[in-house]
């Protein structure tokens, strides 16, 4: 293969032509690197000359700080109590609050159920243990035990009736404000129509509420 | 020379090829994530027990078992033959012998609550040979049928379930484990496979003097058969217990009831309802399904009033001589009286209950111009018991 630097003759185009001149000519090499120094000392000088004027500056800076989002429970919380004895027919009211007590707004909430000890009273979605959640306005007014309550405010539905059992449940009708409370009544019944194979059985429910931000926005 | 670039072994250009996939795929991950990730919170409530009642709060209904006629003015025993040891007993319609596979039913009542377990259930069976020349033992072996399929098989035409010894009645009481809840005991059928030992040119019958079936649920419980079926002479016959259901199956009193009340002429009926102590009681009625042994005329009619007994104690009474209960001319029609009993009202007072019927023909009966003096014929007498346990 053929360097590129190589003659070839007459076919030997001006690069090469000019390259075999540049280093056949010791002289001639010389001559043009020291006339490259002199521009380019004659540019620096000129350059130098143009930016040498007045200069000014001003910065701006910002913090961007996160906010916090918290969901908790209480003063009211009365999932812990249990019920004994329950009958086909029989239903437990408890009441639980729900603060949102980060500075961030919730978007939605979300309920989750799971059996810690399971029994039909869980696993029978038809004439197993059901609940409903509903809202106050205010805060119930409560009564018992065994417990009731009733609402002076407004009530409205967060949960439609629904097996106990449940996974990420929607909620509606909640506030979810930052800095607001809901008052919650969950409601577990027993149907009427449990026979009699759910005679003499427990379970253990627990209850887990979850939130999550609300849709991201200009700030 | 034209310059090349380095290239991997082959051997490493397979790790290459992975580690650029799995680059990727980390890079793709992590976009997404960051793209999905949001603030959220969660708080719990609970845990929260909930235990239902030990028995659920329903009307379990037996009939009378045992029946006293005292129509005359003397107690005759006219209870189940097959629901006591008491020597009343009922043979079979044939002479039987081993292995022809010829079988009595006995078809257990449901005055159980559903849906509880049973402990130490066994079957109870008294029998005995019928006797005569060359008889020998009575035997038997038997199946536990539950909805129409065999649960369990005690015993064999090789090996008895058990034997009596002559014409003594022994009593075999049969562990039957495979019935473990209520909703098979309800109903339960035995099947009993019987043979007479004796000379087999002269097999005689098999006398029966019980068959019941015996456990615990939250206490002892006794089931009394209320259908018997005789298929030894390979034609089955069945026999209803007659005060089981509105079947048409009756039982006609003894001696026509009397002009005007007397407390010595009753029908008495006991039951045996098993409600478990500690049960909470809330009702408990009679029905009496009921009519005149034949038409009462001259404007008169059969009428009773009844007392209700926690074993020999009054515990209260439902009409009176002045104030019957029910009454009735007609010797065809029944009817249908239920009595509710508030004054049985626990536990105790349910598995003691005896009732006594008073019945007599309203205003008169006998003699010149007055209707004839009447017996009474019952149909069924069941009494309901609604409970619950905590």
């Amino acid at each position: 293969m053929m360097s590129p630097f190589r003659v070839r003759g007459a076919r030997c185009q001006l690069p090469t032509t000019l390259s075999m001149r540049l280093f056949t000519s010791g002289s001639n090499v010389h001559k043009l690197i020291a006339s490259l120094a002199v521009l380019g000392a004659a540019a620096a000088i000129a350059g130098l000359g143009t930016y040498a004027t007045f200069t000014s500056s001003t910065s701006a800076s910002h913090t961007i700080a996160t906010g916090t989002l918290s969901l908790t429970s209480g003063p009211t919380n009365r999932l812990g109590t249990g019920a004994s004895l329950v009958a086909a027919g029989d239903s437990m009211q408890r009441a639980i609050d729900l603060n949102y007590a980060g500075s961030i707004s919730f978007g939605s909430a979300t309920l989750t159920t799971n059996a810690t000890t399971s029994s039909a009273l869980d696993t029978d979605a038809t004439d197993g243990l059901h609940m409903a959640i509903d809202k106050c306005s205010v805060a119930w007014t409560e009564s018992g035990p065994p417990y009731t309550y009733t609402c002076s405010g407004t009530t409205s539905s967060v949960l439609a009736s629904a097996p106990v059992i449940g996974s990420n449940l929607a909620l509606s009708n909640l506030t979810l404000t930052a800095g607001s409370t809901d008052h919650l009544r969950v409601t577990v019944t027993l149907p009427g129509t449990a026979g009699n194979s759910l005679q003499n059985l427990s379970s253990t429910i627990a209850y887990t509420f979850t939130g999550v931000q609300r849709a991201g926005t200009s700030q | 020379m034209r310059r090349r670039g380095r290239h991997p072994s082959p051997e490493l250009r397979r790790p290459l090829r992975w580690g650029a996939v799995l680059g990727s795929a980390i890079a793709a991950f992590a976009v997404v994530s960051g793209s999905l990730a949001g603030l959220s919170s969660l708080t719990t409530g609970g845990p929260q027990t909930i235990v239902t009642k030990r028995i659920f709060s329903g009307p379990r209904s037996v009939n009378a078992v045992d029946v006293r006629d005292a129509s005359s003015g003397a107690e005759s025993n006219k209870s189940d033959a097959l629901s006591f040891a008491d020597g009343v007993v009922t043979a079979t319609s044939t002479a039987i012998a081993s292995g022809t596979n010829r079988y009595l039913d006995f078809t257990m009542n449901s005055g159980r609550p559903g849906g509880l377990p049973v402990s130490s259930p066994q079957f109870n069976f008294r029998l005995a040979s019928a006797g005569g020349a060359q008889s020998g033992n009575g035997c038997f072996w038997f199946e536990v049928r539950s909805g129409g399929s065999v649960i369990g098989t005690h015993g064999s035409y090789a090996a008895a379930a058990g034997c009596s010894t002559g014409t003594t009645q022994t009593t075999i009481s049969t562990s039957i484990p495979e019935v473990t809840s209520t909703d098979q005991l309800n109903g339960l059928l035995i099947r009993v496979y019987p043979w007479e030992t004796g000379n087999p040119g002269k097999t005689k019958v098999v006398n029966i003097d019980l068959a019941t079936v015996t456990g615990s649920t939250y206490s002892a419980f006794t089931a009394y058969e209320t259908s018997y079926v005789d298929n030894t002479s390979g034609t089955p016959a069945t026999t209803p217990w007659f005060m089981a259901a509105v079947d048409g199956t009756t039982y006609t009193d003894a001696t026509a009831w009397p002009a005007a009340v007397t407390t010595t002429k009753y029908l008495k009926l006991t039951f045996d309802p098993g409600v478990p102590a500690g049960s909470v009681v809330t009702a408990v009625s009679l029905k009496n399904v009921w009519h005149a042994s034949s038409a009462v005329t001259n404007g008169g009619t059969l009428c009773y009033y009844l007392e209700t007994f926690n074993g020999a104690t009054s515990l209260g009474t439902h009409g009176s001589a002045g104030s019957p209960q029910a009454c009735t001319a007609s010797g065809t029609v029944f009817a249908t009286d239920t009595i509710p009993l508030p004054e049985v009202n626990d536990a105790t007072k349910s598995n003691n209950l005896l009732i006594k019927l008073y019945y007599w023909v309203s205003p008169t009966c006998g003699g010149a111009g007055n209707p004839t003096c009447v017996k009474s014929v019952t149909d069924q007498a069941e009494a309901t018991f609604t409970y619950y346990l905590d």
